[in-house]
């Protein structure tokens, strides 16, 4: 009885709330938003008689001037951030005499630069986000299924989970019409039944380039002359560890680089969406004992190969909010020394997931994250196959992750 | 709606990527350019809608050329192997011309060095693949538009000669042939090398077509060869020296179109002549070959060749004669010289 008390007055002040938020948000419904500043056009400061400073636009509609005033400050106190600076800064008098002359003058928000919009506290928040700029952190839930005798126990495979975090950075050069794409100290962590995962450093280059790369001649019949202008990348990833692989779980899988040639057969205007085929080859070391490691990285396998992978990365809509991802991948490693120098074994990756900011915090976005996965692995040592499938469900958090900006590219990019 | 017109968009940005014709580009890539002035007229160069010239007539004498091709051979043994064969060529081709009209006099001098070929991965001698290169050939063809001789009576009595004349001189052509050979004495089979030390004939050219490229000459001349058996090894070869003196005979034709995308060149031999065994022996080359230029990117030609090619190796020290016969199917890619 007496947990009970406090039980029933949670319910009743959460159920409460939750009508006051919704009352609140139908209220805000049918309240049509007030104007707001336009980020584009010059901003007047302007000292009103009571000594408060406001923000003012006007423009004349017909006849009439009418001008929109924000407040120049914070409902908490001090100058509103992300504001423009002013272009002019006039004292009480000149506020006189625009209002004498203009027909209106409205209350309305000060302006937002683009990517965010401005609350009527007077604070401006991120509505938009660039994923590919941002240090994440998550963690999941990892349910882990396995096709063959090699699976851990069965009770396990619905009690993993994973943290993971990383840094991206991704610069699109106006002047190269280019996005330069970096990944810096990647990894996850999945447990109960270790995995690790972990990236080092990797680099991609993607263009967009008008100009063509060269003229293609042909001469079947009269001489034609073709503009190439492929849309080809390259690029790089030094040291990419895999501790106990999917099905492998005895297994150390280091890969001390790789280099690939990249085409994007689809991309959008800046570069942000694409379709990414890459064709690389790269070299590492296997350790069918994982504990061998520790007596030394002169353990192992010498191995190198050829890899592949398609990837698609796109966000719907232009505010970075929702985002679906694919990645396709094919290895081939050739053992070069021990037991199986000269054998090659296949590794098939496949990933599908979304990515959706449903929060944030400070401007920092919270996301939810969902994926599907799926690989398969020989390992020759054993002639076996193991193939293994996961699904994700988690949560990150990002930081940084500027606002997505679009600024159209110049129409050719500087010789 | 906005993910399906993007789609659609991501697919007609693909196919237009795709058959990206030269109609008329946007204008900055033109704006950039500089129409280099043609090197040989007008006619060398044509102007695509889009405003930048691109060549259209080479020649296929002047240039840096590598091949890559498959090749079939015959091993020796009855049987037919087929191997990769790289190839590398510098050939550079100079007209002269002296006079006008009836007194014209036009030099066709064409320099080839070196140039030759190798089957990487087929390797008679070990750690040797088998290779024919040749460090230098020159051709010389002189074109008069009203050939004479000029007997030396007196007074002097000019004949009319209804040739084009010429030389034709080849410099350390070195073959290591696909098939080794056993000498006598020898249980194992032997590598051997055959060194053409040189090569020359005087030509002459009843054809007189005066066009550059197109020639039909018939040539007599010398030639020193040089067998290397590597019996007991390699290391201590033995030699048969062969002297055709004066007793080499050659036909050579060679055909290319006005714009230079395809050539045709058939060039046969029959040299009997003296060894050092204190005999005399018979020897014979032929070949065949088409080159067709197919494409060019930023006015590089890059094309297919066909070759067919015969060579007889007489016998020596005991070994049996060889037929050494291949034919080859390629891609060139070439550096324009001019």
């Amino acid at each position: 009885m007496a947990l009970k008390k406090p039980l029933n007055h949670l319910l009743l002040t959460g159920a409460s709330a939750a009508i006051v938020t919704l009352l609140v948000h139908a209220a805000r419904a049918d309240t049509p938003p007030p104007p707001q500043l336009a980020w584009d056009k010059p901003v007047r400061c302007m000292t009103k008689p009571d000594g408060k400073t406001v923000r003012v636009q006007c423009q004349t509609k017909g006849s009439e001037l009418v001008c929109l005033e924000a407040n120049n400050e914070s409902l908490t106190g001090g100058e509103i951030d992300h504001a423009k600076p002013c272009e002019t800064t006039e004292s009480a008098e000149a506020y006189k005499k625009l209002v004498a002359e203009a027909s209106k003058v409205l209350p309305a928000l000060a302006e937002a630069p683009p990517g965010y919009a401005r609350a009527a506290t007077g604070r401006a928040y991120q509505v938009k986000f660039d994923l590919l700029n941002r240090i994440y952190l998550g963690a999941s839930w990892v349910p882990t299924f396995q096709l063959t005798e090699k699976a851990f126990d069965p009770a396990t495979q619905f009690g993993r989970g994973q943290a993971e975090m990383g840094i991206e950075i991704s610069y699109l050069s106006h002047k190269g019409r280019s996005r330069h794409d970096i990944h810096i100290l990647e990894g996850t962590a999945t447990f109960a039944d270790l995995e690790l995962r972990g990236l080092l450093f990797s680099y991609d280059y993607q263009h967009l380039h008008r100009r063509p790369a060269f003229w293609l001649t042909t001469f079947f019949g009269h001489p034609r002359l073709y503009e190439v202008a492929p849309p080809l990348g390259w690029g790089f990833r030094v040291l990419r560890v895999n501790d106990r692989p999917p099905a492998f779980k005895d297994t150390l899988d280091m890969e001390f680089a790789e280099a690939h040639v990249a085409w994007n057969p689809w991309q959008s205007e800046d570069l942000y969406n694409h379709l990414r085929i890459e064709a690389g080859a790269d070299f590492g070391k296997f350790w069918e004992d994982r504990n061998d490691v520790t007596k030394g990285v002169g353990t192992g396998v010498w191995y190198a190969g050829f890899d592949a992978n398609a990837k698609l990365r796109l966000a719907l809509g232009d505010s970075g909010l929702h985002n679906v991802f694919l990645d396709l991948g094919y290895f081939h490693p050739v053992y070069l020394d021990g037991p199986k120098a000269g054998v090659g074994a296949n590794h098939v990756t496949l990933k599908a997931g979304y990515e959706g900011i449903f929060a944030a915090i400070n401007d920092q976005p919270l996301s939810f994250r969902v994926s599907a996965e799926g690989a398969t692995r020989d390992d020759p040592f054993v002639n076996t196959r193991n193939v293994e499938v996961r699904a994700m469900a988690g949560l990150r958090f990002s930081f940084w992750a500027p606002p997505r900006v679009f600024e159209p590219l110049p129409d050719f990019e500087d010789p | 709606m906005k993910l399906l017109r993007s789609i659609f968009a991501a697919a007609t940005l693909l196919f237009a990527s795709k058959g990206a014709l030269a109609q008329a580009p946007s204008p900055a890539p033109t704006a950039a350019v500089e129409a280099p002035a043609p090197a040989g007229g007008e006619s060398e160069y044509k102007m695509s809608p889009g405003g930048h010239p691109y060549r259209v007539t080479f020649d296929p004498a002047s240039r840096i050329t590598f091949t890559g091709g498959l090749t079939a051979l015959h091993d020796g043994e009855g049987s037919a192997l087929a191997a990769f064969e790289a190839g590398f060529s510098i050939g550079y081709r100079k007209v002269y011309t002296f006079g006008t009209g009836e007194g014209k006099i036009t030099w066709q001098v064409e320099h080839r060095i070196p140039y030759g070929t190798v089957r990487p991965w087929v390797r008679p001698i070990p750690g040797v693949p088998s290779f024919d290169a040749t460090l230098y050939r020159a051709t010389l063809l002189r074109h008069s538009e009203t050939p004479s001789i000029v007997l030396p009576f007196s007074p002097p009595v000019t004949v009319g000669f209804p040739f084009d004349v010429g030389l034709d001189v080849e410099l350390g052509r070195v073959t290591v042939p696909v098939t080794p050979v056993v000498l006598p004495g020898f249980e194992a089979k032997a590598p051997w090398v055959h060194v053409g030390v040189v090569r020359t004939s005087f030509t002459l050219d009843p054809w007189r077509s005066g066009q550059t490229g197109r020639s039909f000459v018939l040539g007599v001349g010398v030639r020193y060869d040089v067998d290397v058996y590597g019996a007991p090894s390699i290391e201590k070869p033995r030699f048969v020296h062969r002297v055709a003196p004066l007793t080499s005979g050659s036909a050579r034709f060679r055909y290319q179109t006005d714009d230079g995308l395809l050539a045709v060149d058939v060039f046969g031999e029959a040299a009997p002549h003296w060894t050092s065994e204190n005999k005399w022996a018979f020897l014979a080359n032929a070949n065949a070959r088409v080159d067709r230029t197919l494409i060019a990117i930023n006015d590089q030609p890059i094309g297919a060749y066909a070759e067919v090619g015969y060579r007889y190796l007489p016998e020596g020290l005991g070994a049996p004669a060889l037929h050494d016969v291949h034919g080859t199917l390629g891609i060139s890619a070439s550096l324009s010289l001019k």
